[in-house]
């Protein structure tokens, strides 16, 4: 084979490999504009500097999260899944950090208590945001007992999205418009002056405040309410995701729950176990449905069980509307500062003396009726560009 | 960083390649080694940097052991090369087997010894190796005087310095000694870039994508399920599977990268999962490591000249020794000590039946019995304990029962009176619901192990390895490889898909060895 015909070879593959150099690098530099390839310590000090929030979508958030819940040194933390986000900071009046996001169950919490809880000084309280659907056992699978169980040494967060084409795959999900990525790409601001941080931030709907809760950018009180339901009411309706119907109370998730307790009050752990809200509108659905029995069930189970810790919030129809919810999942903050007050006022609770009452009842006052407050003390700039004010 | 890493791809590889290029076009050939030296020491600090200082003490000091045995009475060299094999044992132990050997004394003497927690230093196992192997042939005068630089870039050579293939000074110094002169350096990158490509596919496509199915599985055995019989076939031979890929497929890629240097590389697999018995399965298997087994320790302990018993007395010794090279732990010895029973089994029946042959259901016969066996074998190499292997192997006759997928039952109506004497259910398949899309690559996996020719056989024409054996003509071997613009385009394709399918890249399983 002739020594011409060998370099027509290389050359298209060449062609190739340089098509894909190109691809990857400007994938790269949109991602450094976003501010999603800094160190994550220049991240935190950045936050803490600027109130800035932060979404990376190239990197799984548990790093992240790990340093600066070490950074934060906090007495009280919430773990469990987004669910858990809108507890706060200035809810206490000790150092709080919020690790929503990386538990998506017992036996992931108890992968974070190994990992993280248990390692070094552990906080004095954590605040454990259940989700029902968690403890579902599908009735029509014999073999959810057996493998896959939950991942013996991973929790969410920690797993590490494919980077190198993000953006092109965002742009194909339509997840980001040409005029994000132009906005991107032509920003005359650096990658961390914006007051957001992260793809998810810049051009997504959320991101992290220094305190590890979340802040949603739409105003979710302009959104109607039957259009915040909408996406839940369609889980119900194929019986997917977190509305799969005809469950029983997973036995498994119930060890794991008890394995969690037990090793956080061996390790002087107080434990707040709460049940995460649903809207009303959303549990007279599921009442209506008829086939959601066995959140009734793990609820009984579980004030039977956990008698002092658990506090059963899953319907809070009686002190918070449903304009306090944010959408068919997920309470606003006001929802959750109303569940965490009662909690704390519960005798012997490991929060009694943890809340700030005060500010908790001011702020409930002010915003009741409302799915989103503006929190001048932990992210001025969002608060500012948001324009909310009581 | 791995050779599937984008750092490695789009940033090492290509400033790597063009500088020592063109340093050869300007004949700079003595720079040109000492740029690659530098390179791979920096391709191996990247890993962990502090064990640079035991790879440079481990290069100086036997390359000192080796000048001064070229020079001593066969009396002092005896002493000298004592003192290097005790050397280079001692610091593969240390960091190897020490916290093992600490635990079994814990567990005999329920002692509580404290372990130190040491961590391998990559690639350890094998450059021991191949250093004993180097004092031991300069000890028998197999080994002329090389210079520093030449040794030291023999070493460090980065594409086989993690994970093989086992290089053999006699195979590899000369090609050092005369880097860059008379080759067609187009031709080398054309040649080498193919079998890196391949060699990607096989790490990337295939292996990262069946990791899940064996991971998933032997994961819930470690947690004391029993698999159901399904299930645990599945992981078991997706574990077979994945570590051929992986392991074969570095393999292509470091020949790949060691031709692209001008350098051909031992052949270390030829399509081991063809074999049909498991003497013929060991001739195709991680080869380097089995020559260099047979060279240095088989041959030594008396091979086969010593009677049948004493024969099979020493296969199993290397057999053992050989699994617990591949790790600190009692599972990998049982793996050599059953690889052991194998070949003994297997060289006692052919000395009963030098003849038999049996046609072609013979041969499917022996195929499916050393598979068999190989796969059993695996079991013990992937299990972290006992427990979780013999649940595997329970679950792989029944133990865990059946189960079936929802949709099956119509179709099965015929053994509703053997349910549940069979333990048969149907319900979710865990492997279904793990990662449906990837059982593709299952039958994909398959028809390429058993049925396609290896990157040696298809590349044999352009001298991809050293010491290449061919084998005979298979269907896809008339798919005929040569460095024209179809093939760019073809390979050109393939490159793109693994680097946008490069999802969660693990690492490479052999690494840990």
């Amino acid at each position: 084979m002739s020594r011409v015909s060998a370099r027509r070879f290389l050359t298209v593959i060449l062609f190739v490999y340089a098509i894909l150099a190109t691809a990857i690098a400007g994938n790269l530099f949109v991602l450094w504009k976003a501010g999603e390839l800094q160190p994550v310590d220049f991240i935190i000090r950045e936050q803490l500097r600027t109130g800035a929030l932060y979404n990376a979508l190239s990197v799984g958030f548990a790093d992240y999260k790990y340093v600066s819940y070490h950074n934060a040194a906090p007495e009280i933390v919430a773990i469990g899944t987004s669910r858990a986000m809108q507890i706060r900071k200035h809810f206490f009046v000790k150092p709080f950090y919020n690790l929503g996001g990386l538990a998506n169950g017992p036996g992931q919490a108890n992968v974070l208590a190994d990992r993280l809880l248990l390692q070094g000084t552990p906080p004095k309280v954590v605040i454990f945001a259940l989700d029902y659907w968690t403890f579902c056992q599908p009735a029509t699978t014999r073999s959810s007992e057996r493998p896959p169980a939950e991942a013996e040494s991973v929790h969410d967060g920690m797993s590490q999205p494919d980077r190198y084409f993000l953006i092109y795959r965002l742009l194909i999900e339509r997840s980001m418009s040409a005029v994000d990525l132009a906005g991107l790409v032509f920003s005359r601001h650096g990658s961390t002056d914006t007051g957001r941080i992260g793809l998810g931030a810049r051009i997504g709907g959320s991101g992290f405040a220094p305190d590890g809760s979340i802040y949603y950018f739409a105003r979710v009180d302009q959104i109607p309410l039957d259009r915040r339901w909408t996406e839940i009411l369609g889980r119900m309706q194929t019986g997917t995701a977190q509305m799969i119907k005809d469950c029983t109370v997973s036995n498994r998730a119930l060890s794991e729950l008890k394995r969690f307790v037990d090793k956080m009050q061996a390790a002087d752990v107080g434990v707040v176990l709460i049940l995460a809200p649903l809207p009303g509108a959303v549990i007279e659905k599921m009442i209506a449905e008829g086939r959601y029995q066995y959140v009734h069930e793990l609820r009984r189970l579980l004030i039977e069980r956990y008698p002092k810790q658990f506090h059963d919030f899953f319907d809070m129809r009686e002190i918070a509307s449903d304009n306090e919810f944010l959408d068919g999942l997920h309470g606003g903050e006001i929802v959750y500062m109303r569940a965490v007050l009662s909690a704390a006022h519960r005798v012997g609770s490991p929060l009694h003396e943890l809340v700030d009452e005060r500010y908790l009842r001011t702020q409930i006052s002010l915003w009741s009726g409302h799915a989103q407050i503006s929190n001048g003390p932990i992210t001025p700039s969002f608060s500012a560009s948001t324009g909310m004010v009581p | 960083m791995l050779f599937s890493s984008l750092t490695f791809l789009f940033c090492f590889l290509p400033i790597v390649l063009a500088t020592f290029h063109f340093l050869i076009r300007r004949e700079q050939l003595d720079l040109a080694k000492m740029w690659l030296i530098a390179s791979s020491i920096i391709f191996y600090g990247n890993f962990i940097p502090v064990h640079l200082l035991l790879l440079a003490f481990s290069t100086v000091a036997n390359f000192s052991l080796g000048r001064i045995l070229l020079t001593s009475t066969r009396k002092a060299a005896k002493v000298v090369l004592v003192l290097g094999l005790i050397l280079n044992l001692s610091i593969l132990t240390a960091f190897k087997y020490t916290d093992f050997f600490i635990r079994n004394l814990n567990a005999l003497f329920n002692a509580d010894l404290p372990t130190f927690g040491l961590v391998l230093p990559l690639a350890l196992s094998f450059f021991s190796f191949q250093k004993i192997a180097y004092l031991i042939d300069v000890y028998k005068g197999g080994a002329p005087r090389y210079s520093f630089r030449d040794f030291a870039l023999f070493v460090v050579f980065f594409p086989q310095l993690i994970a093989g293939p086992i290089v053999h000074h006699r195979a590899i110094m000369p090609q050092i000694a005369k880097l860059g002169r008379g080759r067609d350096a187009i031709l080398d990158v054309a040649v080498g870039a193919t079998a890196f490509i391949v060699g990607l596919f096989k790490k990337m496509g295939i292996a990262d994508s069946l990791s899940i199915y064996s991971d998933m599985t032997f994961g819930g055995a470690s947690r004391g399920l029993t698999p159901d019989l399904v299930t645990a076939w599945m992981g078991v031979v997706s574990f077979a599977l994945q570590i051929y890929f992986d392991f074969s497929g570095y393999s292509d890629m470091a020949l790949g990268l060691g031709r692209m240097f001008g350098i051909k590389l031992p052949v270390n697999f030829l399509s081991p999962y063809k074999a049909t018995s498991i003497i013929e399965f060991w001739r195709r298997w991680h080869i380097t490591l089995s020559e260099f087994l047979k060279n240095y320790l088989y041959i030594p302990l008396g091979g086969n000249r010593r009677g049948p018993l004493r024969r099979y007395a020493n296969m199993w010794i290397v057999m053992l020794l050989g699994g617990l090279w591949h790790g600190a732990n009692w599972t990998f010895v049982i793996w050599g000590g059953l690889h052991g029973l194998y070949l003994s089994v297997n060289h006692a029946f052919q000395t009963l039946q030098p003849s038999a042959t049996g046609g072609r259901a013979g041969k499917v016969l022996a195929w499916t019995s050393t598979m068999l066996a190989v796969l059993v074998a695996w079991v013990f190499f992937r299990a972290p304990d006992f427990p979780t292997a013999f649940r595997m192997l329970s679950g792989m006759i029944g133990g865990g029962g059946i189960i079936l997928p929802s949709a099956a039952k119509p179709f099965f109506a015929f053994v509703s009176p053997l349910e549940n004497f069979l333990n048969i259910s149907f319900g979710g398949m865990a492997y279904l619901a793990a990662a449906p899309a990837n059982l593709v690559w299952i039958p994909v996996a398959l028809v390429i192990c058993l049925f396609a020719p290896n990157v040696a056989d298809w590349l044999s024409q352009w001298e991809l390895a050293l010491r290449y054996r061919s084998e005979p003509v298979s269907a896809l071997r008339q798919i005929e490889w040569a460095p024209t613009v179809p093939w760019g385009i073809a390979l050109g394709f393939l490159l793109a898909f693994c680097v946008t399918y490069q999802q969660n890249t693990t690492q490479f399983l052999y690494f840990q060895f």
